[in-house]
């Protein structure tokens, strides 16, 4: 078998603002086709990671390869269009733009479609995600709709790697259960998923390994069996005893 | 629906173009400086629509016009050809700007562009051999001998083409690409949207046309001075106008501008003294009563009718 690059694969990466580090020279990899979860308590420096692994900021030190290229100084319409997609954790829908249209963009400067077979595409995803009213503004559209529209947007362009920003918060079990299955479906259409989320029960569910972040330092790597019973990651939760 | 549409716009082109055979000059001459406004407020609402507040309007506009009068004056370019010299000029003096200041945005942006039509004026005064200075320069004569309908047919087929780019830009993934980063530039990049070659393109296209613009209201009059090259009002007026309009359309400015500019004739003559006055206050008004413009309020009120029918629609 030929050696295969990892999917992503990130080097001492470092991230400053000002004095404060968020993110404190990570070393990880993640492998092609499997569902990493990214935990760790409020401020651990998951969605600075997100942020600069999806190219909004520019690392302070170290290097991101993307399927062994150095993506490190590209922006993040530039790896959008390699492959790199992610959703926000607050949502940033464009408002004036319907629900479709919303996805349309990605499909448009993503993927580069024309206007024709970009809503074609759109229409797609949209009803892969199970978004039903697809052609109504924004401002009408209820969160879990949003949240579907947010993953349909991220998946528009193609994605071969997904960063999936607390998509389940604020929603009930029901609808938790639901974007449950839409992660494993999009996992199965061969697409690497990378989880951040808050609620256990979900990185339980669907990831195959888990990174747990403290104060921008992973301080444990492993199944979700493994990292939940090692000491550092409960205090980390729980916060230290006296 | 859409075959009416097509024959409302090919019947206002029709008459348009005879338009000269209906009216005599002097109110020829109103309309031909109303197309000269609304093509300038159309391209400064072209970049406004990528969020981008520019002051630059009447920078480029003298930019064009010089380039244009010159051309003709010292290399004996023929003058209708010197206008698109106007534009491209304009062009190339945008593209080369816009790579540093499209970094910039909001009133950054904003003041820079104000900043830069300043700096035009006070090279074009002292380059004294080459733009006559402060006197400016004069051809021998205007152009089509100063015919006020072949002017006029200039300026429609200009505002024509504006319109025509404009509406190219609303129809096309351009206004896919500008809505999006107007409205949330973090939103656009994640999405594969090069965020500075779509500022920079409309940066350069907006600009172009102002050059036109700006050569052919220099040919009009066969004249060329810093002063009336790049004076205020070739700022001003199109913005006024493109707010009482609406903006982020083309229809907006197209209407602000007809109302606005007959309005100021109008007022001109009821007023002889004054008129600047009650044209300001009308202005102020429309501004602060129809924040969304003539146009945003029209649809409104349409919207209103609409959601009516529609709920009518889903009783039944």
């Amino acid at each position: 078998m030929p050696f295969e690059a990892p999917i992503l694969s990130v080097e001492n990466l470092t991230k400053r603002f000002g004095g404060l580090i968020a993110v404190n020279s990570l070393t990880f990899e993640v492998e092609r086709g499997e569902v990493l979860g990214i935990i760790g308590p409020n401020g651990a420096g998951k969605t600075t990671l997100t942020n600069v692994v999806s190219g909004l900021y520019t690392p302070s030190e170290g290097r991101i390869f993307f399927r062994g290229e150095d993506v490190t100084y590209l922006d993040a319409h530039q790896r959008c269009r390699l492959g790199i997609s992610r959703t926000f954790q607050l949502m940033r829908p464009i408002k004036e733009f319907t629900v479709l249209e919303n996805v349309m963009v990605s499909a448009l400067f993503g993927k580069g479609l024309d206007l024709k077979s970009a809503k074609e595409k759109a229409r797609e995803v949209c009803d892969f995600v199970g978004l039903k009213r697809v052609n109504i503004p924004v401002e009408s559209a209820t969160v879990l709709e949003l949240k579907k529209m947010e993953i349909a947007r991220a998946l528009a362009s193609d994605p071969e790697l997904i960063f999936l920003d607390e998509v389940m918060a604020g929603l009930n079990v029901d609808e938790t259960n639901e974007m449950i299955e839409t992660v494993k479906r999009i996992n199965s259409r061969g697409v690497t998923v990378i989880v951040i989320e808050h609620v256990m029960s979900v990185i339980k569910e669907l990831t195959h390994r888990v990174i747990v972040l403290d104060r921008g330092k992973i301080i444990a790597e492993g199944s979700y069996e493994k990292v939940s019973h090692k000491p550092e990651v409960i205090s980390a939760y729980l916060g230290e005893e006296e | 629906m859409k075959k009416m549409g097509i024959i409302l716009i090919l019947l206002v082109i029709v008459v348009g173009f005879l338009f000269p055979f209906f009216v005599g000059p002097y109110p020829l001459h109103v309309v031909t400086t109303v197309l000269t406004y609304m093509t300038l407020g159309l391209s400064w609402d072209m970049m406004l629509r990528t969020g981008q507040l520019s002051f630059g309007t009447a920078g480029f506009f003298g930019l064009g016009g010089y380039a244009a009068l010159l051309t003709t004056l010292y290399l004996g370019v023929n003058p209708l050809l010197s206008i698109f010299i106007g534009g491209a000029f304009a062009a190339i003096v945008a593209f080369a700007l816009g790579y540093a200041i499209l970094r910039l945005r909001e009133i950054y942006f904003a003041i820079t562009t104000l900043a830069l039509a300043g700096v035009f004026t006070v090279i074009a005064r002292n380059l004294h051999d080459l733009t006559g200075g402060p006197e400016g320069k004069i051809l021998p004569s205007a152009i089509f001998n100063g015919d006020p309908t072949k002017i006029y047919w200039m300026m429609f087929f200009i505002s024509l083409g504006t319109i025509l780019v404009s509406e190219i830009f609303q129809r096309t993934r351009v206004r896919f690409a500008i809505t999006a980063i107007r409205n949330d530039e973090i939103t656009a990049r994640s999405s594969g949207i090069d965020i500075f070659k779509y500022l920079l393109f409309v940066f350069v296209v907006t600009s172009a046309i102002q050059g036109v613009v700006g050569g052919a209201y220099a040919q009009e009059y066969g004249f060329i001075s810093p002063e009336s090259a790049f004076a205020n009002s070739f700022l001003l007026l199109p913005i006024a106008m493109c707010l009482a309009g609406g903006i982020y359309s083309t229809l907006g400015p197209v209407i602000g501008s007809i109302i606005l500019g007959v309005l100021s004739e109008y007022l001109k003559l009821l007023f002889p003294y004054g008129h600047l006055i009650i044209y300001g206050v009308i202005i102020v008004a429309l501004v602060l009563f129809m924040p969304h413009g003539i146009l945003g309020m029209l649809k409104k009120v349409l919207k209103r009718t609409r959601v009516e029918a529609e709920v009518n629609e889903n009783a039944i």
